[in-house]
């Protein structure tokens, strides 16, 4: 028996270790070096310390910043992000939004795509480096929604690296309107709208919408889970404990824990019930609060203030505001995506009046902005 | 007409660039590897055996045998792959995000075979200096005597502590026939 096992694990280290190619290997044309060392100083170690304590906060004081973190750290966040605009998906440095790569998708039918041209939807690990897109048409001779999955990596200088396609099984009849990867990219949830009933004015989602989670690798759908009510899920996130699920349906906010038995969403815990509808959120990775994106419109103003606000999971309660703004005009605001990265501490948002921007703490980074500041925002998906 | 200055001859790199250049040509794919299986994914593998080849050209002068240097970079990199477990340790209790990081991301996975999968899954849940011991012993291919020197732990300590991964690894794969 031993020398079976001792068998299986020579077998398997080396087709794991085969997985490892030269060619993938970071290019250097010279062996690492040792840094150079300081010299000594004559002043004992305390009072160095001390100085270098003083020194750094006045220079912190002076320049009215931190120096950025190195790229690829836990600090800086994710290295690159996924975004789907009118030109595309495109691979984007996280830092300044800059393009790395573009990414040509294999041909899809022809046919109606929802939101944006080319219909992807788009979720990603939280680290920058693999993500997931979705890519629904429905077709115009059969009015049948086909939803193809694809699997996308980007290597360490933000290049495509690996585009998988059919991760799962396409899913047909009608749309899917959220994807959301767990940050490890071993479940894969996606909602399936439900049908849509009446016509012209009475045109309108009528009870069925589902959610469907996958384990992967396999896609074999592990569970699902349909919801009476009248409306589309959206806004899937993922807690990083790989159970908690939020979403929004129709203007409520609600957190489902995909290893409690039942399937329908009514055992869903609804956190949130007068958010407004098409909003954002997030869970956070550790699952104790959620971001939800929200506007209001004082009475007798003509300018709108809009918010992002962390509510706790457990009771409901809102904690806090996170970002809030003014903005004025006719169009209602709208937040159109709120997102984590995997350590929960970087964000990223957009909505109809804020171009893609990363929140760090207290900076906000704008990562594109619209050609002239009157342009209308670029519809725009985005995940990191 | 003045003379032309001479020619000075060309500089000799000194040895131990020699030798850490040639080392570095031929081991450090293999060392990418062998970091891989501990820690999961080649960036972080790459990573470390960098700093591993940045340390041991830090410390020429003072190392006692050049002609060791293999089980000296193999000991640097097991120390690297060991702090990399310590911060996600530390990550996971400070930070509260309760996530099992995975022993390989999910597209690794996909390109592995379902028999191999499972010995991954069994190796991952072995412990650290259980699950170092046998990618010593049976990716490497070292000796007792050598995988002692790598993990800096006793030749008997080795020898009982592959005994009970094997033991434990054979619990885990028998019980899924």
């Amino acid at each position: 028996m031993t020398e079976r096992i001792e068998h299986r694990l020579r077998d398997a280290f080396a087709a794991g270790a085969d997985l490892v190619h030269a060619e993938t290997l970071r290019s250097t044309d010279r062996v690492p070096r040792s840094r150079p060392r300081l010299r000594k100083f004559l002043l004992p170690a305390p009072i160095l310390a001390a100085l270098a304590v003083v020194l750094v906060v006045s220079f912190a004081a002076l320049a009215g910043f931190g120096a950025p973190p190195p790229v690829g750290t836990e600090e800086s966040g994710p290295r690159y992000l996924l975004t789907a605009g009118n030109n595309g998906l495109a691979i984007r440095d996280a830092l300044n939004g800059r393009i790395t790569d573009r990414v040509t998708m294999p041909p899809a039918p022809q046919g109606i795509t929802r939101g944006l041209p080319g219909g992807y939807l788009l979720t990603g690990t939280g680290q920058g480096t693999t993500f997931y897109v979705a890519q629904s048409v429905t077709s115009l001779k059969t009015m049948v929604t086909t939803t193809w999955f694809y699997r996308l990596r980007a290597d360490s200088r933000g290049k495509l690296a690996e585009l998988t396609r059919d991760v799962i099984a396409p899913v047909v009849g009608e749309s899917v309107s959220s994807i959301a990867i767990t940050n490890d990219g071993t479940r894969l949830a996606y909602s399936i709208d439900g049908k849509v009933c009446g016509k012209d004015k009475t045109l309108r989602f009528c009870p069925g919408a589902q959610l469907v989670v996958v384990d992967l690798p396999g896609g074999t759908p592990t569970r699902t889970w349909t919801t009476n009510a009248n409306g589309n899920i959206w806004s899937l996130s993922w807690a990083a404990d790989r159970r908690r699920l939020a979403f929004a349906v129709t203007s409520e906010v609600r957190v489902l824990d995909t290893a409690a038995p039942g399937e329908t969403l009514k055992n869903s815990h609804t956190v949130v019930r007068d958010a407004s509808t098409s909003t954002a959120v997030a869970i956070s990775p550790d699952g104790r609060t959620i971001l939800v994106g929200g506007a209001s419109s004082p009475r007798g103003g003509e300018s709108q203030r809009y918010s992002i606000g962390e509510y706790s999971v457990p009771d409901g309660k809102r904690i806090r505001a996170i970002f809030s703004g003014e903005h004025s005009g006719n169009t209602a605001a709208q937040w159109t995506l709120i997102r984590y990265d995997s350590t929960g501490r970087h964000l990223l948002v957009k909505g109809n009046f804020q171009p893609l921007s990363r929140l760090d703490g207290d900076r906000t980074t704008v990562l594109i902005r619209p050609k002239t500041p009157d342009a209308p925002q670029q519809e725009l998906l985005a995940v990191w | 007409m003045e003379d032309p200055p001479p020619e000075f001859p060309p500089m000799e790199r000194p040895p131990g660039d020699v030798a850490i250049a040639e080392l570095f040509k031929a081991h450090r794919l293999g060392l990418v590897r062998f970091a891989f299986l501990l820690v999961g994914d080649q960036e972080t593998a790459e990573d470390i055996v960098q700093d591993a080849f940045a340390a041991v050209h830090h410390r020429w002068s003072r190392l006692a045998d050049h002609d060791q240097l293999l089980p000296y970079l193999r000991t640097v990199v097991l120390n690297g792959c060991r702090a990399v477990h310590r911060r996600r340790v530390i990550a996971r209790r400070w930070f509260g995000v309760e996530r099992e990081v995975p022993f390989w991301s999910a597209e690794v996975q996909a390109l592995l075979g379902e028999t191999q999968r499972e010995v991954f899954a069994a190796v991952r849940d072995l412990s650290r200096r259980q699950r170092e011991a046998v990618v010593l012993r049976y990716y490497l291919d070292l000796s007792e005597a050598d995988t002692a020197a790598v993990m800096g732990i006793s030749r008997g300590t080795v020898k009982s502590t592959v005994s009970r991964a094997l033991r434990k690894l054979a619990e885990k794969l028998e019980e899924n026939r």
